[in-house]
């Protein structure tokens, strides 16, 4: 046989598998297959062929075409949406990155030798293909193409084509096993049988004759590729492109993180315009030059072979794939059938937030973020009776540091102060840490204080009673900087309702003794540097606004704003409009507040279910989170975005709430967008964010996808730049850094840190010209909440009892609280391979005493029962938390990406806070009851 | 230079192409012989060819948890190469044994270092 002839038909069969690999099957290519001329040459031969191997992968490709009917080929576009596209749960991920380790991060080494490979050959990939160099598609290809040129006369490729083939045979063998056994249509299947005959069949011709022998499989190839050549198939390469592209050059960019909410300095090094690494920046105010690991893993988060990779429109309950104009078209339409004042619109992520928010917010869409999910209850006290949501203690100088219901060395918030908090602990500052379960922060402490759920207010209070009754508290600040504080002093000594704060009361009702609280509250008030703080931990039940203004009491009445190791107020600049000179934002529309909360009003998701069956939601835009994980009770979530008319989903990963959704769209990772944003902690600076890598596969940052979707509906002229670079300088205007500082050092500091500002501000709010999240009327702390007075609600810090009906009692003895990893952020990286490889699962935390009680042991699979929803998880009984209480990781539970893919099945936990009460939270801010679930534990014996 | 452990049910199957790459090879025609062989001596990495090599990786894994093996097959199932990744091998390969391509194999899975195997797929 000749070596032409065999090239030929190597050729025709490997386009053959680049083409049925590259994409979605098209409807030529399927009808070709269904003609009766190919079927019956595709049967002939695979009965006369001599290969068993390869005559099993004709016959299984000849059995399923043969039986194909007339909706089949819209079956294998969802099909090929589920294994291709990360649409389903096990999809196939057909790069060769993945299989060099078989872990799913893609980019790897593989990538590079197959750029080399192909410079070598003076072929590139065309740019317009969105998958990397070394998809499946891709090596096929290259294959192809040195076989047609062999078989067009060059001979010298032979070489190069047999080694290429030999190096990537093994990782296509095990792509077809996944493929077999990923596919549920039957079709791709076939093609596994197909291709792995096909592929022992070219091993066998590239041997010596003799060592093979008496098989023959230069005639069986032939054969094949005679069958083959009845079909569609482009003549020329069709995914290469001639000429060779050098290498981008090496990187160092400087940029921040965003895998949470700590903003820290960021370095990325890029090779080949591929993200490599990620390090801390040196100088940045929030990182200090230190990342965590969630940062320092983040190039498997962008390389994640889980990401969602071009638009998905879902028909009879199933995805295919979209091109983006189609998708956004049918968004456009949808949108236009519905009330816009019913369409909500969701933003997890504030990433470049002034371009998409103005979009909405002139249409008119009633909008919720990650605030009521998260700390609504806190805000409500801080935002009002100070400047500020969470002003950060400064570690740095602190000798007393008080925690209510906080894990600062793993909820980080910045990696420059966790460090500082360790070096506090370290030189010998006491840090006090309130929580029911011993976290990792009370494990640092010098002393960790246990406490039941949503009874910080009682302890707080106490405290200040203390402080008060001795005489402690700071009288040139209380008297200078406060407002209201006899009030608060009637409260506390219990002049107004005759129910005196004492330790004792309070002892009653936390379960912390009476003589801890009396000892703590004068050790603060003695220490010369101090600061006490909160967070979501006291946010997520019920007394949450109550349990944080009390706290925050404590700084006020010893004066520690501003003071050396006391709270900072923040002072972060403020960022110009993106619409300069003659450029006009669009106008707000009349967005209605759904949800009437005692102090907020607006809407809080957990009411999700009531919002959407009284009529007042018919859909949802959802960009970057999970409401179905993270809302309230899971059952419930569902079923609301179920009922809903509309709902679309923006993400990079294909999220439970995206599966629920008609239209999904893939949204680019932080690394693969710009922005610039204010920041502070103690200092102040501007900071920026690049485009470290160009969105892959066909992912679109927000910005990009606001602009078509304003396009759309005919806004265009609201939304007039070139590019975002031209927002950036409007927002940049009188603001004492330029673009180019920024890009190049990757932030500025605008302000250095100083104490007491407010005595030069005169006031604790800051100066025009700086922002922070919240306002203080007075210009002084005030004691007696302002807006509560206004809304007629008691404006004095207590301690309320929860609800009745989420009390514990002898059936749910228990109260569960969610908690947080370090190795993970909400429900957003769990694609991460590095981060699942650290923290994979979840499982309940219980007290040895109760476990020992109910029989349970490590590892025992138990049921986590409330009244409203069940959940199975395995035990972890420990001494770390306390009894009566139940605790456990939270962002757990995803059906798809790394969690639900069957191929791993080591990786994957549970929700637990999904079965809190439907439509329920704590009633001033609207925040779900994540840390005060009644529950009861069952060991299951099975 | 690898210690190297070689099975093959075939007696007449010759492992040269091993040592020609300048490993130490022995080899065995017999399940038990093999997996007391590993028991009792050093051995980097084993090479085990059809079915029966995949029943052997789970002994060698109760030997060394890292076991690193290396899977052949002569006459490829998809079946089987699917119950062959639920074991973790380094690869799964053709018979007839190709030189360039065992060396690229043990090559990297010799890079990785005693207790690093390559991860394991639920098929
Ligand atoms: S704390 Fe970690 S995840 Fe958060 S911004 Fe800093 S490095 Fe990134």
């Amino acid at each position: 046989m000749e070596a032409k002839e065999l090239a030929a038909a190597k050729f025709t069969i490997q386009r053959f598998l680049a083409t049925v690999f590259a994409d979605e099957i098209s409807p030529e290519l399927f009808k070709a297959m269904k003609t009766d001329t190919f079927l019956r040459s595709l049967k002939k031969a695979s009965e006369t062929l001599y290969s068993k191997e390869m005559t099993r992968g004709a016959r299984a490709l000849f059995d399923y075409m043969d039986g194909a009917g007339v909706d089949t080929h819209k079956e294998l576009t969802f099909e090929y949406a589920d294994l291709f596209l990360n649409a389903g749960k096990s999809p196939v991920l057909p790069y060769e990155s993945f299989y060099i380790d078989r872990e799913p991060t893609l980019y790897g080494e593989p990538l590079f030798q197959m750029r080399e490979f192909l410079r070598k050959q003076q072929l590139h990939k065309d740019p317009d293909y969105p998958e990397p160099e070394d998809h499946i598609a891709v090596e096929f290809d290259f294959l192809a193409e040195m076989n047609r040129r062999e078989a067009s006369g060059d001979l010298s490729v032979a070489d190069i084509r047999a080694d290429f083939g030999r190096r990537h045979m093994a990782w296509r063998t095990e792509f077809c096993a996944v493929l077999h056994y990923s596919d549920t249509s039957g079709f791709y299947q076939a093609l596994a049988e197909f291709t792995i005959g096909y592929l022992f069949l070219a091993h066998l011709a590239s041997v010596p004759p003799e060592e093979v022998f008496p098989s023959d499989p230069t005639a069986d190839l032939v054969a094949l590729g005679n069958v083959l050549a009845a079909l569609p198939l482009a003549a020329e390469s069709f995914l290469l492109k001639p000429g060779t592209i050098d290498p981008a050059p090496a990187r160092t960019i400087p940029t921040h993180c965003y895998a949470c909410g700590a903003l820290c300095g960021m370095t990325a090094k890029t090779r080949d315009g591929v993200l490599m690494s990620t390090a801390g920046l040196q100088g940045d105010i929030k990182g200090g030059g230190r990342l965590c690991i969630k940062g320092g893993n983040a190039k498997h988060h962008v390389y994640s072979a889980y990401r969602l990779k071009a638009p998905l429109i879902k028909e009879n309950g199933r995805f295919r794939k979209a091109s983006w104009d189609e998708a956004l078209d049918k968004v456009v339409t949808d949108f236009k059938a519905y009330d816009p004042t019913k369409i909500g619109y969701m933003r997890g992520n504030d990433f470049a937030n002034w371009v998409h928010e103005a979009l909405f917010d002139h249409l008119g869409c009633p909008k919720t973020t990650h605030r009521p999910m998260c700390d609504n209850a806190n805000r409500m006290a801080n935002e009002h009776n100070l400047s500020d949501k969470r002003p950060w203690i400064n570690y740095q100088e602190a000798d007393y540091i008080l925690h209510f219901g906080m894990n600062e060395v793993i909820t980080s918030y910045g990696q420059r102060k966790t460090a500082q908090l360790k070096a506090a602990v370290d030189r010998g500052a006491k840090l006090v840490v309130l929580d029911p379960r011993r976290s990792e922060t009370a494990a640092l402490a010098t002393e960790w204080i246990p406490i039941k759920p949503s009874t910080d207010a009682a302890v707080a209070l106490a405290m200040c009673h203390v402080i008060i009754k001795n005489g402690l508290y700071d009288k040139e600040f209380v008297s200078n900087w406060t407002s209201g504080f006899e009030d608060f002093k009637k409260r506390v000594m219990g002049e107004d309702d005759d129910l005196p704060k004492t330790p004792l009361w309070a002892s009653r009702i936390s379960g912390v003794p009476a003589e801890t609280i009396e000892r703590i509250a004068l050790e603060f008030a003695k220490a010369t540097a101090k600061g006490a703080m909160s967070w979501t931990g006291l946010a997520q039940v019920p007394n949450g606004m109550y349990a944080t203004a009390a706290l925050q009491a404590l700084n006020a009445l010893c004066g520690t704003f501003d003071a050396p190791g006391g709270p900072s107020l923040p002072f972060k600049r403020k960022l110009k409009p993106a619409w300069g000179e003659g450029q006009e934002k669009p106008p707000k529309g009349s967005a209605p507040k759904l949800d009437k909360l005692r102090m907020w009003a607006g809407w809080a998701p957990a009411y999700l279910l009531d919002d959407v069956e009284s009529g007042k939601l018919d859909g949802m835009i959802c960009y970057f989170g999970d409401p179905v994980l993270s809302w309230g009770n899971q059952a419930a979530i569902t079923e609301a975005i179920e009922k809903m008319k509309f709902k679309v989903c923006i993400d990079a990963f294909m999220c439970d709430t995206a599966l629920l959704c008609d239209v999904v769209l893939p949204d680019s990772t932080w690394l693969e967008q710009s922005q610039i944003k204010p920041d502070w902690l103690y200092e102040a600076q501007i900071s920026y964010w690049a485009e470290v890598v160009t969105p892959l596969f066909e992912s679109k940052p927000m910005y990009w996808i606001t602009m078509e979707l304003a396009r759309r509906m005919g806004l265009e002229k609201h939304f007039p730049w070139k590019n975002i670079e031209e927002a950036f300088a409007n927002q940049l205007r009188g603001l004492p850094c330029t673009l180019d500082q920024l890009k190049e050092q990757g932030y500025v500091v605008t302000d250095q840190a100083a104490y007491y500002k407010y005595k030069e501000w005169g006031s604790l709010n800051p100066p025009d010209g700086y922002g922070s999240s919240g306002n203080t009327k007075t210009g002084k702390y005030n004691f007696v909440n302002p807006v509560a007075q206004e809304k007629g609600v008691d404006p004095l810090p207590n301690h309320h009892d929860g609800p009745p009906d989420l009390a514990t009692d002898a059936t749910y003895p228990f109260h569960f609280g969610n908690f947080r990893v370090f190795g993970h952020e909400h429900s957003s990286t769990f694609n991460d391979y590095s981060l699942m490889k650290a923290n994979g699962t979840n499982a309940l935390w219980i007290n040895k005493m109760d476990a020992h009680d109910l029989q349970i042991e490590e590892g025992d699979l138990v049921r986590l029962k409330s009244p409203w929803g069940e959940v199975e998880i395995k035990a972890h009984p420990t001494w770390d938390i306390m009894p009566g209480i139940l605790g456990a990781a939270g962002g757990f539970g995803h059906k798809r990406g790394l969690e639900g893919d069957p191929k791993f099945p080591q990786f994957g936990g549970k929700n637990p806070p999904g079965i809190q009460k439907p439509n329920m939270t704590e009633d001033m801010g609207g925040t779900p009851l994540l840390k005060y679930i009644k529950t009861r534990v069952e060991k299951i014996t099975t | 230079m690898a210690q190297i452990l070689a099975y093959d049910p075939n007696p007449d199957m010759h492992w040269e192409v091993v040592t020609s790459l300048g490993h130490d090879v022995v080899s065995f025609n017999d399940p038990g012989e093999t997996i007391d062989y590993a028991q009792d001596n050093r051995v980097d990495i084993a090479l085990l060819v059809g079915s029966e090599g995949i029943d052997m990786i789970k002994p060698l894994r109760e030997i060394s948890p890292n076991f690193k093996a290396v899977l052949f097959c002569d006459a490829p199932e998809i079946m089987e190469i699917r119950r062959a990744l639920r074991w973790a091998p380094c690869s799964v390969l053709f018979m007839p044994i190709v030189k360039e391509e065992l060396d690229a194999c043990l090559k990297r899975a010799l890079l990785k270092g005693k207790s690093t195997i390559k991860g394991r797929l639920n098929l």
